[in-house]
């Protein structure tokens, strides 16, 4: 028998990230006045740095587990 | 001729050149009335221009006025502050210190109409009627008298055209933009009833003043000078019975910022004012930006009506550049570290 590893994704993170990605992306577009306040840009900012965030918790490159796996008792005593 | 003959009807030029001091947070409260929220977004450049033929000229100013007539209507400002130095701009004293006189700026300051929101009054509407008496509203009124205001004016917003600028009707005018150190910034008029106004000062000059990639440039320490005509430029032939508001342009709505009106029962035509950006402007809303604004004035029935719309780049203490790249770095980190997929040992077989 050998442990397997099994993927856990973090959307919910990943859309806080993204508010605060698109925030900070707009605030930048309205500071460097690349957008005006008038139009929907930054709210399409926001949007947008939702959609990245929510894309990358769910498919980014998965990190390796830090620790080796632990054998179950049972494994160590099994046979 | 005294400029104190003239009440607050210098048109929308000047309106709209008071978006800035108008600029209270607490006036800008969002509603869910059509008439004060929605402004279409897609209506084009074109179809804000007025035309005189269709929509009648509302007064007898002349399609474009000549440069007598400008000289007529610039001479009066430069009455009260002169041009010492001939750059075209009208000059601040320098006060004991050296530095620019900004109480100077009253010479310019007209009287205001009945109906008028005292721009940045510490959130309360001062009221003068027609024996002098002065009255004071609460928050809440200032609010409500906005939107009352707003349809009076004809609760058309319909102005927002994009990326461009537009004063159209028989409105017309100049404006100057100083620094905090009272040097020239910026400058644009309009001087036809039809065509947008034209840059007059900087890299722009000679193209269309007040579009989004030409905005007009305003130091939020500064203060700018604006005079205009409307109705017509014979004594008497101002609108009777006037209304008008400011709307900011956030997020593709509309927020009012300002409003007002008069009956201007002796058809006053002329306007010259000052905006004390320094001292008026609420230090929070000193941001680095560019600011959309539309405008409105209507009299006498809807028979009268100027509409305005632009941009202005509004240069202040706060820049939200610095925070924007930290919450775009903390955001990073934590995509990268904290909401990355991981791989986890979920069991045996």
């Amino acid at each position: 028998m050998t442990a397997e590893t099994t993927v856990k994704r973090h959307p919910i993170r990943g859309a806080i990230y993204g508010v605060v990605l698109g925030i900070g992306l707009a605030l930048v577009a309205v500071g460097r006045k690349m957008i005006t306040l008038d139009s929907i840009m930054p709210i399409v900012l926001i949007v947008v740095g939702i959609a990245v965030g929510v894309l990358w918790a769910m498919f980014a490159p998965a990190k390796q587990p830090k620790n080796p796996a632990v054998s179950r008792p049972e494994e160590l005593t099994a046979d | 001729m005294s400029l104190r003959r003239y009440t607050l009807v210098g048109g929308l030029f000047g309106i709209v050149s008071l978006l800035l001091v108008g600029f209270s947070p607490r006036v800008a409260a969002q509603t869910d009335d059509p008439c004060l929220d929605n402004i279409p977004d897609e209506v084009p450049i074109e179809d804000l221009s007025l035309d005189p033929a269709k929509d009648g000229k509302g007064g007898t100013l002349p399609s474009v006025l000549g440069s007598g007539e400008v000289a007529g209507i610039l001479a009066e400002v430069y009455a009260r502050l002169p041009d010492a130095d001939g750059d075209g701009f009208p000059d601040l004293p320098d006060d004991a210190e050296g530095n620019p006189d900004f109480d100077a700026l009253d010479r310019l300051l007209g009287e205001p109409g009945v109906r008028d929101i005292s721009p940045g009054e510490n959130s309360n509407v001062v009221t003068i009627d027609e024996d002098g008496a002065v009255t004071i509203q609460a928050t809440d009124a200032l609010v409500q008298q906005a939107e009352t205001q707003v349809r009076r004016s004809g609760c058309d917003p319909g102005l927002i055209a994009g990326s461009g600028s537009a004063l159209s009707g028989p409105c017309m005018g100049m404006a100057w933009s100083y620094d905090k150190n009272g040097l020239p910034l910026d400058q644009a008029a309009d001087w036809s009833f039809a065509n947008a106004p034209v840059d007059l000062f900087g890299d722009g000059a000679g193209s269309q003043a007040f579009t989004s990639s030409n905005p007009f440039r305003v130091d939020a320490n500064g203060f700018v000078i604006y005079t205009g005509v409307a109705g017509g430029l014979e004594l008497g032939s101002g609108p009777r019975d006037h209304d008008w508001f400011l709307q900011l342009k956030l997020f593709g709505t509309g927020t009012t910022l300002d409003a007002g009106g008069d009956p201007n029962g002796a058809g006053e035509n002329r306007n010259a004012g000052a905006v004390n950006l320094r001292d008026d402007l609420p230090a929070a809303a000193k941001i680095n930006a560019v600011l959309g604004a539309n405008g409105q004035m209507e009299a006498e029935g809807g028979d009268f009506r100027c509409v305005g719309s632009g941009f202005v780049d509004l240069s202040g203490d706060l820049d939200p550049t610095l925070p924007g790249v930290a919450l775009a770095a903390i955001a990073a980190i934590g995509l990268l570290f904290n909401a990355r997929p991981a791989l986890t040992w979920g069991g045996s077989k």
